[in-house]
């Protein structure tokens, strides 16, 4: 190959990564990374007014969950105004467990592992391991026959994802 | 049988010691498959120094003192200590960085690399060929002509020392002054060999390496360019122990997508891997390799150091580094950016 043959391809190359880099800076959230959506939501701070009428509402959810009321409305309105919030997904999922949805449950305590990977770590206050390792274990199990027995759709396959990275997060090993 | 040489015992003893002891310091409390991990170590050591907020990944590793005290004292007793630098001090600091971005966003240096596939991780198989490749487009550049300059001996034994003096200060320092490095409580940070096993086992790396000039990308670059499998043998020996030590404590699990430290994205495990090798054989060695050439006095592999720990810093303060979640758009955006920066630097160091 000549030698101007090998700086044009060299160029082109360059420029093609250049492209990209611009590509990917000019997408929302830093682009469209699986772990670059929530990592943005977790750096909105919530102002200090906010955080009290946010502190308000959760205790107040939290209260219904625990007395099994009907905390749907309560809740939509919490992930919907709060997704960078940790504390949400995991009432979001103790929500959907209590109501034998462990699919939907698993996928809330994934957002929530995603924000506060606290949660898997053995040791500390927020600990969840035992109680996410059982629900991802006999998620996934469904997920695998229902694999087996043919293609999934949309959700499942989202649920098969979270299924995985918890999975891999509880394995261990760095973040 | 031909009893091996002993260069050809120096380079198996160096792989079976990073496979085994690599294992082996998971074994005792290192993150999973991240028994040894230089760019997950450099990002440790940048929080510990305060270069991000991340307590979880703040941590003086002393298998890292332990690898750069070993090559020096290997290189003193062995009269190989040659002060010596090149000619792109910008450049070289800049290649440190992105070798850690490239590492970042696959999870894992070169040698994490080869302990996550002994252990059974299959996405290592993306990152391998990536690495290959990387090294494989470099190789090209060099016998198309690029030309990075001769690096010249004698430039002050002091310059040669600092930088691995200085590392070797920080972990002095962290255990005479406990609380003057930030060191997380939670996370991988938190996970950790005991404090003898983890230098023990980097010393004994450090010296054997630096006898035996091992280095994974090195091992690709030499099979790629001279069929000089002297070094691939090394590889083999690194993924036989790895293997054995997975195998004998029950930890070896082959398998895709449940696997520790590891991402599921194959294209940009094979990308960041690529971007790894080229920009390893543009700076003379994989990040392993920098750690024991600059305990040889290199003052390039100093620079490069600098530059690593510069990239820690960076990868996780900028959201570039990868999670189980998979590749950040600001990874990928830097992993393009790398691999940019690595073709203007053939496009513009070829002799015509």
């Amino acid at each position: 190959m000549g030698t101007h043959t090998v700086d044009r391809i060299t160029e082109v190359m360059a420029v093609l990564c250049i492209a990209g880099v611009v590509w990917f800076m000019a997408l929302p959230g830093g682009g469209p990374g699986a772990g670059t959506t929530l990592a943005a939501l977790r750096s909105e701070e919530i102002q200090e007014g906010d955080l009290q009428r946010f502190r308000g509402t959760l205790q107040e959810a939290r209260r219904m969950v625990d007395s099994n009321a009907d905390a749907k409305s309560a809740l939509e309105a919490l992930r919907s105004g709060y997704p960078g919030r940790h504390e949400v997904w995991v009432l979001s999922a103790r929500y959907h467990e209590a109501a034998g949805s462990e699919p939907s449950a698993m996928l809330d305590y994934a957002r929530a592992v995603r924000l506060e990977p606290a949660y898997l770590d053995k040791g500390s206050s927020l600990y969840l391991g035992g109680r996410i390792e059982a629900i991802t274990g006999r998620v996934l199990t469904l997920l695998l026959e229902a694999k087996a027995g043919g293609a999934l759709g949309a959700p499942e396959q989202e649920q098969l994802k979270a299924a995985y990275f918890l999975k891999r997060r509880l394995a261990g090993g760095c973040e | 049988m031909r009893w091996p040489s002993r260069d050809t015992l120096l380079i198996l003893a160096s792989g079976l010691s990073l496979g085994g002891l690599g294992a082996a310091l998971a074994v005792w409390g290192n993150p999973a498959n991240s028994g040894i991990c230089i760019s997950c170590f450099m990002e440790n050591l940048a929080g510990s120094i305060g270069l991000h907020q991340n307590l979880r990944m703040a941590y003086l590793r002393p298998e890292l003192a332990g690898f750069v005290a070993g090559a020096l004292i290997s290189a003193l007793a062995f009269r190989e200590m040659r002060p010596r630098a090149g000619s792109y001090p910008v450049l070289g600091f800049t290649l440190g960085v992105f070798l850690i971005v490239g590492s970042s966003v696959f999870m894992g240096c070169p040698i994490k690399m080869m302990l996550r596939f002994g252990a059974g991780d299959m996405t290592a198989v993306a990152g391998i060929l990536g690495l290959a490749a990387g090294v494989w487009v470099g190789i090209r550049y060099y016998r198309a002509g690029l030309d990075l300059g001769a690096t010249r001996p004698g430039s002050g034994a002091l310059q040669g020392i600092l930088v691995p003096s200085l590392v070797v200060l920080l972990l002095v320092l962290s255990l005479w002054v406990p609380g003057v490095l930030k060191s997380g409580t939670t996370g991988p940070a938190a996970q950790r060999a005991p404090l003898a096993l983890a230098l023990a086992s980097g010393l004994l790396i450090g010296v054997l390496a630096q006898r035996s000039r091992f280095c994974v990308t090195g091992s690709f670059t030499n099979l790629f360019m001279a069929r000089d499998w002297s070094l691939a043998r090394g590889l083999g020996a690194l993924m036989l122990g790895a293997v054995a030590l997975n195998l004998a404590t029950g930890r070896l699990n082959v398998g895709l997508l449940d696997q520790p430290g590891s991402n599921p994205d194959h294209l940009w495990n094979f990308l960041a891997m690529a971007l790894v090798g080229f920009a390893s054989v543009l700076a003379g060695g994989c990040p392993f390799r920098q750690l024991i050439l600059a305990g040889e006095g290199s003052v390039d592999a100093s620079v490069i150091i600098l530059g690593m720990v510069a990239g820690g810093g960076i990868v996780q303060q900028w959201g570039i580094a990868s999670t189980s979640a998979g590749p950040t758009g600001y990874g990928k955006a830097a992993v393009l950016g790398g691999l940019a920066l690595c073709f203007a630097v053939v496009r513009f160091h070829r002799r015509s």
